[in-house]
């Protein structure tokens, strides 16, 4: 199927292209003779990549460009955290395999699935507890994978998500900003390009991201799920032991991926933004934030309330250490979704992610459920 | 090498056969200057500059090539995103299409000159075009995606392909209009 204008594409296509200019392959072949040997370029990618900076240890308040100082709200029902962000987007779901213990694990992409153990069913009744006028006009739905399996990097829906993310993280950890602005999504280089005020300051953001992000390249259990947010979007969510300025401990990272149909291409959309209004997730409602006011390490109860917004409307999308995300759509610029109460209490991943035209961001924290 | 598979260049290539990259590069290097000739409209020098910062950055990040892709596509891919970046760099402005031009090119005889006018004519086509709207029309136009697919490609919403195929086809005929007249 095209759209082709019959007249325009025929110029274009008459349209003579010419060659290069005399001297186009010397010139590359003495710049490819400056690069450096194999090995180099190439390097062995590290024991596995992550890296987010959605929350600093610490900090309840993280500036969506991932650069912003973090700052407290002072308020414990509404905590900010940080995210990146993307286009597109429908639903799907988050696997998760018991492995050991009872805490869930996110099985590594890339190792196929492993037994999902799913929750008897997620939200039903606990909807009551949604305020009328939301649940009236904000509606949920829940989607959740085809069967029972986790996804794979070898399911066509979201094949090469994670290698993307892989390769983004485990550039920014040696150093290599070319290699990371490669595998960056449009939305994001444009997005850090209006912050930055010229193409040369992306290199330079995604250097400064180097201790954020590349700190997940020398994770040594980093695992990584690829959440398909429909055809050509996904969420890939990371977690693993990470070290950063000398504390070591447990993370996730949530990171959108973005497909450019036009390369069987994944790109990495951190920084999805809109640079004309910006962005900046906040989690609320009957969470308790940690003793630091994070989000991360914070508690939510069953059949609790979670808000979120980032000043715009559009779709958010929650789960809780289940199988299922589930959609709903903002009212004035917030969404509300009450955790379902088949909720096995104990440590759990909330992923929020949220999309409209301009921005889509996803966030992952480590949190109580009570 | 030319007679070699894409997967067997390309395995060579990431071992660094140097051979084979350029190879590979060959085989792909026509459409890959169509699509930056047209992105950047039509500035052979910019068309240069990009297709060299793309093939090194496809030589840069062959290592990290997941051999089940397309490597035709993925040539693709970098090409479009350093025509991006060069366009943001060079801050590519369209040329105004000025009388003593336009009257140039009306009064260019028949063949062979009549291919050159249409040339220029498309070139400048292009160039009286606003980033956006020349990259949304080349992608539909020229490269023959669909709307939607472009909408995903430019990270738009697809209303926003349609309005900009709009204002930039109805440039680029007005044009081709007046070269013909």
């Amino acid at each position: 199927m095209t759209d082709r204008d019959p007249v325009v594409s025929r110029a274009l296509d008459d349209l003579a292209v010419p060659d290069h200019a005399p001297g186009f392959w010397a010139r590359l072949d003495q710049a490819l003779d400056a690069e450096p040997a194999a090995g180099a370029a190439g390097a062995t990618p590290a024991a596995g990549p992550t890296a987010p900076p959605a929350a600093p240890p610490g900090a309840d308040v993280v500036d969506l460009t991932g650069r912003g100082a973090p700052r407290r709200t002072g308020h414990p029902l509404r905590i900010l955290a940080g995210m990146a962000a993307a286009v597109a987007a429908v639903v799907a779901a988050v696997a998760w395999a018991v492995g050991g213990g009872d805490e869930p694990r996110l099985v590594p992409a890339d190792r196929g699935a492993g037994t999902v153990a799913r929750p008897p069913s997620s939200s039903s009744g606990s909807d009551a507890t949604v305020p009328a006028a939301t649940a009236a006009s904000a509606p949920e739905t829940t989607a959740t994978i085809p069967g029972t399996t986790t996804p794979t990097a070898s399911d066509p829906a979201v094949a090469g998500a994670v290698p993307a993310v892989e390769a983004f993280l485990d550039a920014l950890g040696r150093g290599d900003v070319t290699a990371a602005h490669d595998v960056l999504g449009v939305r994001s280089e444009m997005y850090l390009e209006s912050q930055a005020g010229s193409a040369a300051g992306v290199d330079e953001f995604l250097a400064g991201a180097a201790a954020s992000y590349g700190a997940w390249a020398s994770s040594p259990d980093a695992t990584f799920t690829p959440i398909p947010l429909g055809p050509g979007d996904c969420v890939v969510v990371v977690r693993g032991t990470v070290t950063r300025e000398g504390a070591t401990r447990e993370a996730v990272l949530a990171l959108p991926v973005r497909h450019a149909e036009s390369a069987g291409f994944w790109a990495v959309e951190p920084w999805a933004v809109d640079p004309a209004t910006g962005a900046r997730l906040e989690i609320g409602g009957d969470l308790v934030p940690s003793a630091e006011g994070s989000v991360e390490g914070g508690s939510v109860p069953r059949e609790g309330i979670l808000s979120a917004t980032v000043g715009a409307e559009g779709t958010f999308w929650f789960a809780l250490g289940d199988t299922r995300l589930t959609e709903v759509p903002t009212l004035d610029g917030t969404a509300t979704w009450t955790v379902p109460i088949s909720t096995p209490t104990g440590s759990r991943v909330l992923l929020t992610a949220f999309r409209n035209d301009t921005t889509f961001v996803a966030s992952a924290f480590l949190v109580t459920v009570t | 090498v030319s007679d070699h598979r894409d997967d067997d260049l390309v395995a060579r290539a990431v071992a660094r056969d140097r051979d084979a990259f350029a190879a590979l590069l060959h085989r792909y290097d026509a459409r890959l200057r169509g699509l930056a000739y047209k992105l950047l409209g039509g500035d052979r020098h910019a068309m240069d500059d990009a297709l060299q910062e793309a093939y090194l950055r496809a030589y840069r990040a062959l290592p990290g090539f997941r051999r089940d892709a397309d490597v035709g596509s993925w040539l693709y891919r970098i090409v479009y995103n350093a025509c991006i970046d060069e366009l943001r760099r060079a801050r590519l402005r369209p040329a105004p299409v000025d009388a003593e031009a336009r009257a140039d090119l009306a009064s260019a005889g028949a063949d062979p000159a009549t291919v050159v006018s249409d040339r220029d004519a498309t070139v400048r086509a292009l160039r009286a075009l606003p980033d956006d709207q020349r990259v949304t029309l080349v992608l539909v136009d020229g490269e023959g995606f669909d709307n939607v697919t472009a909408a995903r490609i430019l990270d738009v919403a697809p209303g926003t392909v349609g309005s900009r195929l709009s204002r930039a086809r109805a440039t680029v005929r007005r044009i081709l209009e007046e070269v013909e007249r």
